[in-house]
């Protein structure tokens, strides 16, 4: 029994029943994705609170149960910035973006876009712009995966890679939307109960005192001066802003993120699942600030940078002291789920992903663009079937090359590209009558020729921080370049569609008359998709 | 053959006569719905937007009032904090709530209207 514990055999049990469970889950799917429907979009089937959980559970992935827990308990007060700025991305989606996209939308974000828009170039730029994202996404997610292989589990970073590269390939070949969906709902459950007990305990630690919890954090910390306010982690307040800016206003632009409002089957259940989606994960941002100052009290910075220098183990320390210590058994069996679900955590994110970017290709680039339309439901899906393979051996074969490196920045890259291309195309398209196919290309292309030129000039890159020119000073000051890259893309926008359009081109009317009808479309869901029968 | 085409040509003018009012109507219901719509949702997106980078350009230009304490360890910079957090949620619950009394009702008359426009089109 000894060696079963000090040898993380709890771990590896609790890994093995969490992908038995979620391949039995995929099992039972894969009889109810049927059609190109059942694939990309459940068959538009879902409730509004399965939709909301699992929304949730892309909000609650391991950045935020891991990462952000380290960064509260090292840094205290920045360290929530993160959380907040995730949360507030949910205004815009729930306001001015959810219900629209159900109503207008069929299985990918283009496809709102390509209902006014409807040339072959502005499909191509938008998709292409949700596969960057995807890409980017997926590489920081499957590194991190690695990275925390070896302190969550007795396998190294490659094997880590490849069994949730394998894993997340085999839900969305055979479950398609339903595996991925359930998985993460599954997940979602599970890590929310997970955060609420180790908050309990923690709190009955300090006799569920706040302030002597909070006091004991600061006391222990690296910065006791500014470890309950803003200044231990950002240096630099417009770092800071431009960091918030891509996260609120990204979140409205990640495609995997969108394409789970096509699962219900009406606006009205996509405005449900958001507020379900919303008090869940209130709720658990607010638990994990808690469990990093826990973290803080009760392990102390010391350690938790002795485990990992990121303070990606914080939660995992806490788990185990809270259970009794570090090779006892009430210690191992909490560190065993803490860290299973850790890993359901990745898993169910990126098969998300993966299922939104086999969305992508299918239907946008090889239904719409290669076959202009004709394709069949049966070929969209045997080529998404084969889109998955080949994009995820591919994130997998990249992030195996680039394991080595510090890839977080990619996150901020997929937040900003989101909100500098997606997110301006989305909103003209939907709001503003005069938009066109021009100022649609503009606003992608812009947004991620000034995002991706900036971050690469950036420090995240460039410079002694950086990924490469260590000894040169940075050509762009800032990591997050949201500030500047979200106004050009919007600003491309606006200014390519006042210099090709004119209300005196008789082609104007047929603008209209498509915006109008697009209108009509978003408002009332006349001519929506609806969900398919059983 | 010329009083046929005349009284097709008749068919017509009426037909026309009888679903311009329609089109017109059921334009009208969209246009007073995205001006219903658009008038409550952008100023509460604006405004939910402009306090939250308020609130955290605040917290992060003014790092020395954020140390104030409220109550035992709760300062300024936490109330901030949660103050942004309950604005998303207020935000929401002030959209949801006015979603079902003021847009929910409109949304299905227009949808309605546009169901019986296309099925008087496929009637004529």
């Amino acid at each position: 029994m000894h060696d079963f514990t000090t040898h993380g055999g709890f771990r590896v049990l609790a890994f093995v029943v969490f992908i038995g469970l979620s391949l039995t889950l995929t099992w039972w799917a894969s009889r109810r994705a049927q059609g190109a429907a059942g694939f990309f979009v459940a068959g538009r089937n879902l409730s509004a609170f399965q939709n909301g959980l699992a929304l949730s559970g892309d909000f609650m992935s391991a950045a935020s149960f891991l990462g952000v827990t380290g960064l509260v308990a090292l840094f205290g007060f920045d360290g929530m910035v993160y959380q907040v700025g995730f949360i507030a991305g949910w205004i815009m989606i729930m306001l001015v973006v959810a219900e629209p996209v159900r109503n207008c939308g069929k299985y990918t974000l283009s496809d709102v876009v390509a209902l006014r828009l409807g040339g072959r170039w502005v499909r191509g730029a938008t998709s292409g712009a949700s596969l960057l994202i995807a890409m980017a996404y997926l590489l920081a997610q499957l590194v991190g995966a690695g990275a925390l292989a070896s302190l969550l589990l007795p396998i190294g970073a490659n094997a880590a890679i490849l069994l949730i590269g394998v894993l997340m390939i085999a839900y969305v070949l055979f479950g398609g939307m339903v595996a991925a969906t359930y998985v993460q709902i599954v997940k979602a459950i599970l890590v929310w109960t997970a955060a609420a007990t180790l908050v309990l305990l923690a709190l009955s630690y300090f006799s569920f005192d706040l302030s002597a919890l909070f006091a004991k954090a600061r006391a222990g910390s690296l910065h006791p001066d500014k470890y309950l306010a803003p200044g231990a982690y950002f240096t630099n307040r417009f770092d800071a802003v431009s960091l918030t800016l891509a996260l609120a206003l990204g979140t409205a632009g990640l495609p995997h993120v969108m394409t789970r409002f096509y699962t219900v089957p009406s606006a009205v259940a996509a405005r449900k699942s958001a507020k379900i989606a919303l008090i869940v994960m209130t709720s658990f941002a607010v638990m994990v600030c808690l469990l990093g100052f826990a973290a803080a009290a009760i392990v102390g910075p010391k350690e938790i940078l002795a485990s990992n220098r990121s303070g990606n183990s914080a939660v995992t320390l806490l788990a185990a002291t809270l259970g009794g210590g570090a090779g006892s058994l009430g210690g191992e069996l909490l560190l065993a789920c803490v860290s299973a679900i850790a890993f359901a955590t990745i898993l169910a994110v990126v098969s998300g992903i993966m299922i939104s970017s086999a969305s992508a290709i299918a239907h946008d680039i090889f239904s719409n663009l290669v076959f202009a339309g004709r394709a069949q439901d049966r070929k969209q899906v045997r080529v998404a079937k084969i889109a998955t393979v080949v994009f995820g051996l591919l994130a997998v074969a990249l992030a195996l090359v680039v394991k080595s490196f510090n890839v977080a920045f990619l996150v901020g890259l997929a937040f900003a590209v989101a909100a500098s291309a997606n997110l301006p195309v989305i909103l003209y398209s939907l709001y503003w009558r005069r938009f066109n196919g021009s100022g649609a290309l503009a606003c992608v292309l812009v947004g991620i020729v000034a995002t991706v030129g900036l971050v690469l000039v950036g420090p995240a890159v460039m410079g002694p921080k950086g990924l490469i020119f260590l000894t040169t000073t940075p050509w762009f000051g800032l990591s997050n370049p949201g500030i500047v890259s979200i106004p050009c893309g919007f600003f491309a926008g606006w200014i390519a569609t006042v210099m090709t359009s004119s209300k005196r081109l008789p082609t104007d009317t047929r603008a209209d008359t498509s915006f109008d009808e697009q209108q009509l479309r978003m408002l009332s869901g006349y001519g929506a998709e609806s969900a398919s029968r059983h | 053959m010329e009083s046929i085409e005349l009284i097709d040509l008749e068919f017509r003018r009426l037909q026309a006569l009888k679903e311009q009012p329609q089109a017109v109507s059921l334009g009208r219901l969209t246009q007073q719905l995205a001006r219903q719509r658009n008038r409550f949702v952008w100023p509460l997106l604006i405004g939910s937007l402009a306090v939250y980078f308020g609130l955290l350009i605040a917290v992060l230009s003014l790092p020395g009032w954020m140390t104030t304490a409220i109550y035992g360890e709760m300062n300024l910079g936490l109330l901030a904090v949660c103050l942004q957090m309950a604005l998303t949620i207020g935000t929401f619950w002030a959209y949801c709530a006015w979603a079902a009394r003021r847009y929910d009702s409109g949304a299905a008359a227009l949808l309605v209207a546009a169901q019986s426009a296309a099925m008087e089109t496929d009637h004529a």
